[in-house]
């Protein structure tokens, strides 16, 4: 289903969130119908599914929800179970080489704000248990600086952006081993630095690869991918570099806004529903905590520059 | 007159023995025989150059209960990549990958036609009663896969009048029990044995992570084997004989986990039957030869939490006439027709999928003074289409008393396997066959004296292989398929050596051996990510031995030392290299009727922590203890 709204009340918005798409419950769509892929709000989701192998790469879309069953035989299951933000559909990747992601409609050429991404069940159980073909993360000592590392660019008017957005679907590379993690709820990322879009490039990679490449499974899942419409007649927002602190906070941050004129901060939780809003003026703005419950938690900054969302944990 | 047939005599004497149906108790008539050895191999298996092994059914008898890869490890040049344990265990010869290696039972290929190769660990030592390896390539006398090497399992019986009953038992560490029976019978005319086999083991070993880290135990590896080993024999007449092979065998085991996975329940069931019948007649100056098989295998692989259920199945019809003419000017002419029925199914597979394969062949061997020669050639159709034509020229030639010169020239190849072209997705139907050429020089020297002898030989071969079936993943594709991409130049040298000393009651021997390979590939490959020029994966550079023996009347005890180097695999930049001791004791004894061996095995001496395969464990120090009995009673 396409749907509007406002964030901070600045910019209208586009979210495919693929329930439009009337996957049944339980059930996928690996392109099995050759229809080449799947459209939903401003994205169209390429898929290539090979008839006689009966095998896909690219976008599938999904209801499946077992947490429990590892192995390819459970490829089409997010690891929370359902959707992101509570919803039924979302769509899963297998990107053994990297895979595209077209923008469609009013949001081509515009900003991607962002969307929900979490690891595929199948994925989950492999880099936490291993299996006959990929090594469980940090190997058999458990001290192994392992990654799965999501790498996101942007192509515009038919140019490979520099920048990149890297997401860490695992990572294990800290020296204290109790940091180690395995993403396993959707998580908001955000896209706006990588600036105007027609379509965005995602690139799997992991430390446990061989010659015969990744031995990983390449599957990721996502949800809630969101674009910017903006009139024809206004600029591309910019993405803002905010610098706030501190990340853990305890009671309160401290956002530092060094532009110009005034600003709009709103705290969203993983669910994208709004917790706390403030109006940023220039210098140091805190912003209160304290009555938060312990989690993640996103900053999300507008103003007539641009926009920026960040990440936080919340003590 | 006489003399003509005192030499005639003579000289069909020693067409049976070249025969292979060996006179045991000669008397001036060869008619009139106490006791016959049927064996049932090729008439193709004698070979005049090149780099060859064997083991008689005694010196097999230290292994019964193993798996013939356990016994490759120990006693060959073959690089054994095993899992461990009892696991998978394909071979390397010379460079060449698992489905290079032609195995070969009473004359008939036994690979599977799925796969192209074989389980070594699924080869009850047990069941054979003559083992050989021969280095190299050898298509024009073994068809398809024989390119780095071939093995050869033959059974075979002696017909007189006796009964036999023998009991193989041993046990050891991680578990392992094997206990096998045979029973049989005979006279002058027929012989009919029976043998059956269990063997099992826990494989729960523990092995070192780290030195730092607690020891980890292997999970999930037990592993049965049963098997039957029915054989009849018969004789009717002083030019023919015939044999019938049946052997049923079915394995299960578990499949461990790696050593980077926390737990596995997957398991594996092989079943397979095997039947070969076999019909020989000598003629005034001649040896035909007729066998049949009929091989059905079934392999069942399950993985319940992660929903896998893999069953393939294939089934196998061969025939094969060959015969040998033994021709004016000392040539020995052999000529045969081969004919081949694979019917297979797979859970890989769209559908069931047959192939045939016809091949023609013709060899020849003869000698101009020093200088012996074979040549042989081979013309295959696959489903009706024309494979290359492989051939095959060898000579040796005594430079002196002592020393041989031998050398060969060949081509070979390995048609596709059933896999390679129809498993979904990636199977590829129009792959051409991997063929290239070889060139071998060998020299051999011999000296035995009133007290010692002396061994020293040396091989050097080259090898080319074009069209090398390799799985990679295709441009603008996913998955993997398989692909006429790589080219493969192989290259070393084989020593061996070996020293007797005989003193009286004892023996003192030492032995040992040096082999360099150098398998390359010599086309970049962009996934799987190969360089030009790189070594192939798990193909070890150099490996050597050194063994030591000493033997007091029936006493007998042994060490050897193995050394693998640095291996090049798929996830790590370099296997570590590794040092393996074996030792051995072993005593046997006749009592009247009563006969008996007991031998004590101790593997991986040392208790080194080692891998062979990546991620794979392997077990530390392990004892087995075998006894052999049997009781043999001649009868009218």
């Amino acid at each position: 289903m396409m749907f509007l709204f406002g964030t901070a009340g600045l910019f209208a918005q586009t979210t495919a969130d693929f329930e439009d798409l009337s996957v049944p419950v339980d059930s996928f769509f690996n392109g099995s119908d050759g229809s080449g892929g799947f459209s939903s709000g401003n994205v169209f989701l390429p898929n290539s599914y090979n008839s006689m192998f009966s095998s896909w790469s690219g976008w599938s879309v999904s209801t499946k929800g077992d947490t429990v069953t590892a192995g390819l035989s459970n490829q089409y299951s997010s690891v929370p179970g359902i959707g992101a933000e509570g919803s039924a559909t979302f769509a899963v990747a297998n990107m053994f080489n990297p895979g595209i992601l077209e923008i469609t409609n009013n949001g081509t050429g515009k900003q991607v704000e962002g969307m929900y991404i979490t690891n595929a069940t199948y994925v989950y159980r492999s880099l936490l248990e291993g299996d006959m073909f990929a090594k469980k993360f940090g190997g058999e000592t458990g001290d192994d600086p392992d990654f799965f590392l999501l790498t996101i660019k942007a192509y515009k008017d038919g140019n490979l952006s520099t920048d990149s957005v890297d997401f860490y679907l695992a990572d294990y590379r800290f020296a204290d081993n109790t940091q180690d993690y395995i993403v396993k709820e959707w998580t908001w990322l955000d896209l706006t630095g990588l600036g105007d879009a027609d379509s965005l490039v995602f690139d799997l990679s992991s430390s446990d690869s061989g010659q015969f490449g990744m031995n990983t499974p390449a599957y990721f899942c996502m949800d809630n991918f969101t674009t910017r419409n903006f009139a024809t007649s206004i600029e591309p927002a910019q993405a803002l570099n905010v610098r706030f602190y501190p990340n853990p906070a305890q009671t309160q941050i401290t956002v530092d806004w060094d532009q110009f004129g005034t600003a709009e901060a709103a705290i969203l939780n993983l669910q994208g529903t709004i917790v706390r809003r403030s109006r940023l003026e220039q210098g140091s703005n805190q912003i209160s905590v304290a009555d938060l419950s312990a989690g993640i938690y996103l900053l999300q900054v507008n103003s007539q520059e641009g926009s920026s969302t960040q990440r936080f944990v919340k003590q | 007159m006489k003399h003509y047939k005192g030499i005639l005599a003579r000289a069909i004497v020693a067409l049976l023995m070249c025969s292979h149906l060996l006179v045991q108790a000669q008397t001036d008539s060869i008619f009139a025989l106490d006791s016959v050895e049927i064996k049932a191999q090729s008439l193709r298996q004698t070979k005049i150059a090149g780099h060859q092994q064997s083991w008689s059914a005694q010196q097999l008898q230290a292994f019964s209960g193993g798996g013939l890869d356990q016994l490759l490890a120990q006693q060959t040049g073959i690089f054994v990549k095993t899992y461990g344990g009892g696991s998978l265990a394909t071979t390397s010869i010379r460079g060449g990958s698992a489905g290079h290696t032609a195995v070969i039972w009473n004359g008939l290929p036994i690979q599977s036609p799925m796969l192209g190769q074989l389980d070594f660990s699924l080869l009850p030592v047990g069941f054979t009663d003559e083992l050989q390896v021969q280095y190299g390539g050898n298509s024009a006398m073994w068809g398809s896969g024989a390119i780095g090497g071939s093995i050869m399992l033959n059974n075979q019986f002696r017909l007189e009048r006796a009964s036999k009953l023998q009991y193989q038992g041993s046990i050891g560490s991680f578990g392992q029990q094997s206990h096998q029976a045979s029973a049989q019978w005979s006279n002058q005319k027929f012989g009919v044995r029976t043998r059956v086999l269990h063997h099992q083991a826990d494989n729960d070993f523990w092995y070192t992570v780290r030195e730092d880290l607690p020891q980890k135990q292997q999970t999930h590896a037990r592993l049965e084997r049963r098997g039957l080993m029915q054989e009849l024999y018969w004789k009717p007449n002083d030019r023919q004989s015939f044999s019938a092979h049946f052997w049923a065998q079915d394995n299960f085991r578990e499949i461990p986990p790696t050593t980077v996975s926390t737990r596995s329940e997957a398991t594996q069931a092989d079943e397979a039957l095997r039947l070969s019948l076999n019909w020989q007649r000598l003629g005034k100056n001649s040896i035909l030869k007729a066998r049949a098989g009929l091989f059905k295998e079934n392999l069942l692989y399950l993985d319940p939490p992660n929903l896998l259920e893999s069953n393939s199945q294939f089934r196998m019809l061969i025939s094969e006439i060959e015969q040998t003419n033994y021709l004016k000017g000392g040539h020995q002419l052999t000529s045969g027709i081969h004919y081949q029925w694979t019917d297979a199914l797979s859970g890989g597979y769209v559908d069931a999928v047959q192939q045939q394969n016809l091949a023609v062949f013709v060899q020849d061997q003869f000698a101009i003074k020093q200088w012996q020669f074979l040549a042989s050639v081979r013309q295959q159709l696959t489903d009706f289409e024309i494979l290359p034509t492989v051939w095959n020229a060898e000579f040796n030639r005594s430079l002196s008393t002592n020393l041989k010169l031998n050398g060969k020239l060949s081509r070979n190849y390995r048609v596709p396997t059933l896999n390679d072209q129809y498993w979904s997705p990636g199977g590829n139907p129009d792959l051409k066959a991997e063929q290239g050429y070889s060139q071998e020089l060998g020299l051999v020297y011999h000296r035995l004296g009133e007290r010692s002898s002396l061994d020293l030989e040396v091989f050097a071969y080259n090898r080319n292989i074009q069209n090398w079936i390799m799985w990679a993943v295709a441009e603008g594709e996913n998955f993997w398929s398989a692909q006429n991409i790589a080219e493969v130049w192989s290259r070393g040298l084989e020593s061996r050596f070996g020293y007797t000393i005989k003193r009286s009651q004892q023996v003192y021997k030492i032995q040992g051996g040096y082999d360099y390979t150098r398998s390359t590939n010599q086309v970049a490959i962009e996934v799987p990510q190969i360089e030009a020029g790189s070594q192939l994966f798990y193909v070890p550079i150099h490996q050597g031995f050194v063994g030591l023996y000493w033997q007091w009347e029936e006493l007998l005890l042994s060490y050897q030392h193995r050394y693998t180097s640095s291996i090049v695999t798929v996830n790590e930049p370099l296997l570590e290299g590794y040092h393996l001791g074996y030792a051995q004791l072993s005593y046997r004894w006749q009592i009247g009727q009563f006969g008996g061996f007991a031998h004590l095995n101790v593997d991986n001496v040392f208790n080194r922590s080692y891998r062979v395969i990546e991620r794979r464990a392997m077990p530390g120090r392990a004892f087995r203890f075998g006894l052999s009995l049997d009781w043999q009673r001649p009868h009218s």
